[in-house]
């Protein structure tokens, strides 16, 4: 009896734990203003790759030495994987310029759209859950053609 | 039987969790300011990766990434020392690494020398 009970006390633990993940499951308008458009150019200090979305980390110099730190949402890692992306696309250090929208807070928490490699300009679609694509002119701003 | 097996799916679900809680405390990105005894701070960035103990690194990675030539940890007192040839001159961070409980906001913070520049730093892991 109290061996059942260890047991099920224990794999409601490992439910619990299970459960983080499945809770950072959630639909783009919940999270994200689809108004809140967001351009920015910062440099990766952080990449999660992990389910269900895929997140990466920025420095962005916001105010002339002020730097500002914004963490984005991609797509899922198999979803990223199946348009090109592998691990090493971004890597720490790597200059980006991001197109996206805002999350409804107002933190520093975007949803990626677009993500451009300013060392070459190439321009990668993040998986992003929104349904509707919004072209910017970030990546121009920045000399590299749309 | 069946609490036994109920047992092993639970063991397989918390070791996930704790395998993510291993490594070396120096390991990461870290991104903070260095600060000289005169004039404006400075970005610095810091990639350090470790191979079985042995540590390397690079200082701001990226396009202009200058590899680490030491990378070293004192464990006992956490020290961690940190040596690059920059173009401003021989950089040499040496620094106590501390709040290692967190994943957010560990903090590497000392003194720093850079070719005939001096002062004080403080970096936080990313």
């Amino acid at each position: 009896m109290n061996t059942k009970v260890i047991a099920i006390a224990a794999l409601g633990t490992a439910g619990l734990l299970a459960s983080v993940q499945a809770l950072a499951h959630h639909s783009f308008a919940a999270e994200f203003d689809a108004d809140k458009k967001l351009a920015m150019t910062g440099v990766v200090t952080k990449v999660e790759w992990t389910n269900p979305h895929v997140y990466f980390f920025i420095e962005v110099d916001a105010d002339g030495g002020k730097f500002e730190e914004w963490a984005f949402e991609m797509g899922s890692p198999n979803g990223l994987m199946r348009r090109g992306w592998t691990r090493d696309t971004l890597e720490v250090g790597t200059e980006v310029i991001i197109s996206g929208t805002q999350a409804r807070d107002g933190s520093n928490k975007g949803n990626a759209q677009t993500v451009t490699l300013a060392e070459n300009c190439q321009r990668l679609f993040a998986g992003t859950s929104q349904r509707d694509f919004v072209e910017d002119d970030s990546a121009k701003s920045e000399g590299c053609k749309p | 039987m069946f609490a036994r097996f109920l047992m092993f799916l639970a063991c397989l679900g918390l070791s996930a969790a704790l395998m993510a809680q291993t490594g070396h405390p120096a390991k990461g990105s870290w991104s903070g300011d260095l600060k000289p005894a005169s004039g404006e701070s400075a970005r610095i960035r810091l990639l350090i990766d470790d191979q079985n103990g042995d540590l390397s690194g690079k200082i701001n990675p990226g396009r202009n990434a200058i590899d680490m030539s030491k990378v070293e940890l004192d464990a006992a007192k956490m020290t961690l020392t940190i040596q690059a040839t920059t173009p401003e001159g021989a950089l040499v961070l040496t620094g106590t690494l501390s709040n290692l409980g967190s994943w957010t906001n560990r903090k590497y913070i000392g003194t720093y020398t850079q070719g005939s520049a001096k002062g004080n730093f403080e970096i936080t892991l990313n």
